[in-house]
């Protein structure tokens, strides 16, 4: 990270290579079909304002944050399109999944979700975060992301119930 | 509680245990919330390359630039408009004979790192700084009521009409400046209040030697009022900006 901030480029190519795949799925949850653009907007923030990064702090969770940031600030001037638009296309070529259907059914639920329960469960959920981490990076008390998430929780279980009767 | 709330209890606590996992693992409703990295959506390598390859042409053309050279310029700036402010329009209020000297030094100076280190922790990385300013908000009117003599000299809204001016017009240049620098940050109305606040304190400091009506009603209406609401008006004026830049 240290060489990233002077400026070394095979320094950032390690870490884009190391986390920008993973962030474009955590994204394409949260924004959908803009995922690749608010991607975009994250690493260009992250370079051009390099100088704010401060030494020592974990890359991650600063890469969510400022990505969860972009993705705010795309859906307030966006409107967010219509969650079933937002589920990604099948890749012609799918990366091996443990049980693809059901992580459809889960994403397509998640859609469903309002932006902050869906913010708080991507981040806990599907990239690992604590509770904590979250809500730092949320700017926002531990106390209100598990409230969140429990409401999240709850409604994606009342989705998913809904689904599986009507199966 | 049924099986399944106990999960969802446990799960939304960050405290999953085994039980709760060994039930989720059996139920088809609870076992897709069940926490575990899921693999990312496999996107197209080709618009990760091009994100990839914009974001080297950027860091080819940016230079690096320190978070700390912009706060202490901001600073710096900060601390000469109400340096200048205070010299043009003098010190009416410290030579009176009714002045507190020692009150209105101690308020100056604290009035000063407000306008000084407030900018900087109003621009610095992280939340907490700018938080922490935002206590100032009940303690600068305060401190300005202690510090007055409470003498009335501006008995008519006319004549005490220009010091809620003075506030505002010394206020405009670096509260430009500052909310040009917010641009290159993330949208944070606790940040951008901070700001608000520490700019507008230029006013309030030459305000501070100048103006000699010390009732508590003028240094409320006059001098705190209009340093809080811009600090307040700072927030949907930035929020109206766009944003360049989405780091904390």
């Amino acid at each position: 990270m240290e060489r990233f901030v002077q400026g070394d480029e095979p320094a950032f190519s390690e870490l884009y290579t190391r986390h920008a795949p993973r962030l474009q799925g955590a994204l394409r949850r949260i924004v959908g079909s803009a995922a690749g653009d608010v991607l975009q907007t994250t690493f260009l923030s992250i370079v051009r304002a390099r100088g704010r990064y401060q030494r020592g702090a974990p890359f991650r969770p600063w890469l969510y944050t400022v990505a969860i940031n972009a993705a705010r600030d795309h859906l307030r001037r966006h409107r967010r399109e219509e969650p079933t638009e937002t589920l990604p296309d099948a890749p012609a070529d799918p990366a091996p999944l443990p049980d693809p259907g059901l992580t459809r059914t889960v994403e397509a639920a998640l859609a469903q979700l309002p932006e902050n329960q869906r913010e708080a469960i991507v981040l806990h959920r599907f990239e690992g975060f604590s509770f904590k981490q979250i809500a730092e990076m949320l700017g926002v008390t531990e106390t209100a992301v598990k409230v969140r998430a429990h409401r999240g929780y709850e409604r994606l279980r009342t989705l998913l119930a809904s689904q599986r009767d009507g199966a | 509680m049924s099986d399944c709330d106990r999960f969802l209890e446990t799960l939304a606590s960050d405290q999953l245990d085994e039980a709760a996992r060994t039930h989720a693992a059996g139920c088809p409703v609870c076992r897709p919330l069940l926490p575990g990295e899921a693999p990312p959506h496999a996107g197209s390598t080709a618009a990760l390359e091009e994100v990839r390859g914009r974001a080297l042409e950027a860091l080819r053309t940016t230079p690096l630039r320190p978070w700390t050279r912009d706060a202490a310029r901001f600073a710096l700036l900060q601390a000469a408009v109400a340096l200048v402010v205070s010299g043009i329009l003098g010190t009416r209020n410290w030579t009176s004979p009714m002045a507190h000297h020692v009150a209105l030094a101690v308020v100056g100076a604290v009035l000063l790192v407000v306008v000084t280190l407030g900018s900087v922790l109003a621009l610095a990385p992280g939340r907490r700084g700018a938080r922490w300013m935002l206590l100032l908000i009940p303690v600068v009117p305060a401190l300005l009521i202690l510090s007055g003599n409470g003498v009335q000299t501006t008995p008519t809204v006319q004549s005490a009409l220009p010091c809620l001016v003075t506030v505002v017009l010394t206020a405009v240049i670096p509260l430009a400046i500052g909310l040009a620098l917010l641009r290159g940050m993330a949208l944070d109305a606790a940040r951008t209040g901070a700001l608000g606040l520490s700019a507008a304190a230029t006013g309030l400091f030459a305000l501070h030697w100048h103006c000699t009506d010390g009732t508590a009603s003028h240094l409320m209406i006059y001098h705190a009022l209009p340093w809080v609401a811009l600090g307040l008006l700072a927030i949907p004026l930035r929020r109206a900006l766009p944003t360049e830049n989405h780091v904390p």
